[in-house]
């Protein structure tokens, strides 16, 4: 009787949830990239030297998971992103690339997959002479899943 | 007769406190209990420097590759090792074993026949156990900031959306993530104190809520529907995420806040109910 109930609740809180779906979604993740790479190329920008504003970029970002077949959500190794912003002028798009690897807990850690210049060296010269992280090459960032 | 007399007596008012007074005395003359507040105090320094002994940096953790750059990162760092398996070892040093303890030595006979009530020595062990484990999570919080702020510096820090956090912000953020890890750690307290009582085991009560933090850990890192996440001892240990992204999200922090309070709150309720029931004289 007590077991039977168990089950019941268990089944229901199952159901209601959505059974199989994910909190790591897509959605989310292009949500949580684009800011954040906006955010960092700035701070790479100024480190290089130029000012940029956050605010005239505009990034968008595609992330997707394995091949076509494989579904876009859930936790994996397989994601990679494709960031897009705009840099000079309002109709010049420029991308960048990143490998993704989503945790169930909705933090990822992305990883500069070219342009090389952009993000394919961990330490760049400043514009004082310094060599310091790029903060490009690869971030971490967290999204709510609830 | 004598035992209608001794239920019959009136339990002594302000027993617990006495009781509680009393486990806190004896647990600062235990050699186990010093050992995990000292290193609680000394190991996140060891880690600073072993880290500053070298180049490479803990990647694979949040604020991991920022450790030679701001020393804000250090407990962040810290208390994402600690959140795994550390803080629930730690906690149930104590928790697991103070009531197992006078199954060990015997003793259940000699304090129940003192003039305190089983729920007043409940109540005085319970909170002593709840009290060392705020006392080494803040220590380490207090100790791990330190160790990153005098050894590495207070530099700016990046936050989980690109942007710079200002030093007295950053310090700010890391103690409200500390404080938030509170309530699940206090959840693996509970947690050890049934283990103890019910098992009347100590290598149980102290390993028990290790081995099931653990399990828990593994489920986690497993894609399962939101619940399953939701449900686990060790999901809320890593509610403070959304406080460092530049719109902050609360929604882990209050799912979990409860899930902790309905562990802790199962797990005592369980150990009173066990610990009222038990008869003594038999042991």
């Amino acid at each position: 009787m007590r077991w039977g109930a168990i089950t019941v609740i268990v089944a229901v809180l199952l159901g209601v949830s959505g059974c199989g779906s994910s909190g790591v979604t897509n959605d989310r993740l292009n949500r949580a990239v684009a800011p954040t790479f906006a955010n960092l190329y700035v701070l790479q920008q100024s480190l290089r030297g130029r000012k940029v504003a956050a605010a005239s970029l505009n990034p968008r970002a595609d992330c997707g998971r394995g091949g076509p077949e494989t579904a876009d959500s859930g936790a994996g190794n397989d994601w990679s992103c494709t960031v897009t912003w705009f840099n000079t002028g309002p109709n010049i798009a420029v991308t960048a690339s990143y490998q993704v690897h989503v945790q169930t807990n909705g933090c990822y850690t992305a990883d500069g997959d070219g342009p090389a210049d952009l993000n394919g060296r961990q330490l760049i010269t400043a514009a004082d002479g310094a060599t310091v992280t790029n903060p490009l090459w690869q971030f971490d960032g967290c999204f709510d899943t609830t | 007769m004598t035992a209608v007399a001794v239920a019959a007596r009136p339990a002594v008012r302000g027993g617990a406190w006495v009781v509680y007074r009393w486990e806190l005395i004896k647990l600062t003359r235990q050699v186990k209990a010093q050992f995990v507040m000292g290193l609680c105090l000394l190991a996140p320094f060891l880690f600073v420097v072993a880290l500053n002994a070298q180049s490479n940096v803990p990647q694979d953790t949040l604020f991991g590759r920022w450790v030679h750059d701001t020393g804000f990162s250090i407990p962040l760092v810290v208390l994402g090792f600690a959140g795994q398996w550390a803080l629930p070892a730690v906690t149930s040093v104590v928790a697991g074993d103070i009531f197992a303890c006078e199954d060990r030595y015997g003793t259940w006979k000699t304090i129940l026949t003192r003039s305190r009530s089983r729920s007043q020595i409940f109540t005085g062990k319970a909170l002593a156990a709840m009290t060392f484990s705020v006392l080494t999570t803040v220590s380490l919080a207090l100790s791990s900031l330190a160790a990153g702020v005098l050894l590495v510096g207070r530099q700016p820090m990046i936050g989980l959306s690109g942007t710079l956090l200002a030093p007295g912000h950053s310090a700010v953020l890391v103690l409200t993530s500390w404080a938030t890890v509170l309530l699940p750690v206090l959840g693996f307290t509970g947690l050890g104190l049934l283990l103890s009582v019910a098992s009347r085991n100590s290598v149980v009560g102290v390993g028990g809520p290790v081995v099931i933090g653990l399990v828990m850990q593994l489920v986690s890192l497993v894609n399962a529907p939101p619940i399953v996440r939701m449900l686990l001892l060790t999901t809320p240990f890593g509610a403070w995420h959304g406080l460092f992204t530049a719109e902050p999200y609360y929604g882990p922090l209050v799912q979990g806040a409860v899930v902790s309070v309905v562990y802790f709150a199962v797990c005592v309720g369980g150990a009173y109910a066990l610990l009222r029931r038990r008869d003594v004289t038999g042991s």
